[in-house]
């Protein structure tokens, strides 16, 4: 926890960055170099977005290969990806999709995630996802298939406050059960983003507005059971002036230090 | 049914809408593993579109603002006719890939000339990236300059008039990315 809340002293008040891994895969040689100049400021951890760590079919080694040579670069105190699968039959999807809540998908990701540490030494945390559907053949409640996967896979969580909530709303579930039911244990990172609504009044999780005030008040309920040691605010889109960013991460930084959670 | 047949008819539906209709239209099968869950097997497939889009449109800004709502009516058009990208560069690909599919509607005359030369400015550091590029050399009808301010302030390439342009694209050495200059030609 404390190796990750160093500010800087003559920088903004941000503690360490998460990148998106893929943007810097395969990338030019002006990209990498702004990945150098991150470095020299910031702890900094790849959060990736491909590997497809729940497909059945196993792991790409083309990608795994570019993954672990970042990883080792950057050598962070840990990295991510997402419980999740993104491709199958050999097509990629192009975006997350969830696993069923079964033995067998437990399985898959701890035999993928084994095949992972054969190439990247450092930990691997996991981050739960929003899902459009319950995948047929989940035969498990939700927080027992989180506790088998973070068990059998020797992982850590990453837990998305937002996405939680999204699920909760999206699919009428109790948030109060889910917390006492879930590993809480497990948790080594927080992300928190506002939520947009869709027409048909789905919540939908594009990273692109303000931190909502149902996730603050999520936020503080996890903070209060959890010891992450730190969490990301995920705004990607629609990116408002600089202070009102850092008025989020400040927010967050003092609800966390209300629970002694960090420095 | 197993992980590999879920995961394989989920991708399976998600991405081909043909296959979608088709299954979906039958009466409830074994074969379908998703019966009871169409409504949401199509809201997943919209997303996927939507992202896909939204991404694109950040790629090429000028030709997103130019072509306004028929720029998503375009793209969903595309989207139903080729095979989504694959790869880490699939994003770029997709761009690429689209503009294409535009050139095609241009020279069919359902779009202006000038968009021509706003995909070929706007494609052209997706290619630089793909290929490594350090620099390249395109020549336009259109003075590209002229025609990002005229899209840029009036949303419109009207009035426009044609100007041969040699247009260098370089990669800067000081890692900000990729820089344009632009050289009348006559």
């Amino acid at each position: 926890m404390n190796s990750l809340v160093e500010p800087n002293s003559d920088g903004p008040k941000v503690d360490f960055l998460e990148i998106t891994a893929d943007h810097y895969l395969d990338a030019p040689r002006w990209k990498l170099a702004e990945l150098d100049a991150l470095r020299e400021r910031f702890i900094l951890i790849p959060h990736a977005l491909d590997l497809s760590l729940g497909s059945a079919e196993g792991i790409k080694d083309a990608y795994l290969d570019k993954l672990a040579a970042l990883v080792e670069l950057l050598d962070p105190p840990f990295w991510s990806e997402h419980l999740a699968f993104t491709k199958a039959g050999s097509r990629e999807l192009g975006h997350l999709a969830p696993l069923p809540f079964s033995i067998e998908a437990v399985d898959a990701v701890a035999r993928n995630v084994e095949f992972v540490r054969r190439s990247i030494r450092q930990p691997l945390i996991l981050e739960n996802i929003t899902c459009d559907l319950i995948m047929p053949g989940s035969h498990l409640p939700e927080t027992v298939f989180l506790e088998e996967v973070f068990s059998a896979a020797d992982c850590g969580w990453l837990l998305d406050v937002t996405n939680l909530h999204i699920n909760s709303r999206n699919h009428d579930r109790s948030i109060s059960d889910f917390l006492d039911e879930a590993p809480l244990e497990r948790v080594v990172q927080l992300h928190y983003v506002g939520f947009s609504c869709s027409k048909d009044g789905r919540l939908i999780d594009n990273h692109g507005v303000a931190v909502n005030e149902e996730v603050w008040q999520l936020m503080e309920r996890v903070l209060k059971r959890t010891s992450p040691k730190g969490a990301i605010l995920e705004r990607d889109q629609n990116l408002p002036d600089f202070p009102e960013i850092i008025g989020e991460v400040e927010k967050a930084r003092n609800l966390g230090k209300e629970f002694g959670r960090w420095g | 049914m197993g992980l590999t047949e879920i995961q394989e008819q989920f991708v399976h539906l998600a991405l081909d809408s043909s296959f979608r209709e088709r299954l979906f239209s039958q009466n409830p099968t074994e074969e379908n593993l998703f019966n009871s869950l169409e409504a949401e097997i199509a809201i997943t497939a919209r997303s996927l579109i939507s992202k896909r889009m939204g991404i694109v449109a950040n790629q090429l800004p000028l030709t997103r603002k130019l072509l306004g709502d028929e720029f998503g009516r375009k793209f969903r058009e595309y989207a139903q006719i080729g095979k989504e990208p694959q790869g880490v560069n699939r994003h770029r690909l997709d761009s690429i890939r689209f503009a294409r599919h535009l050139v095609r509607e241009i020279r069919a005359g359902k779009l202006p000339r000038p968009l021509g030369t706003l995909l070929v400015h706007e494609t052209s550091p997706l290619h630089m990236w793909m290929k490594r590029k350090r620099f390249v050399i395109r020549f336009c009808r259109y003075d590209p300059g002229a025609l990002q301010q005229l899209v840029r302030t009036t949303g419109s390439v009207d009035g426009v008039s044609g100007c041969l342009t040699f247009v260098i694209w370089r990669e800067c050495r000081s890692g900000q990315g990729y820089r344009w200059s632009t050289f009348p030609v006559g």
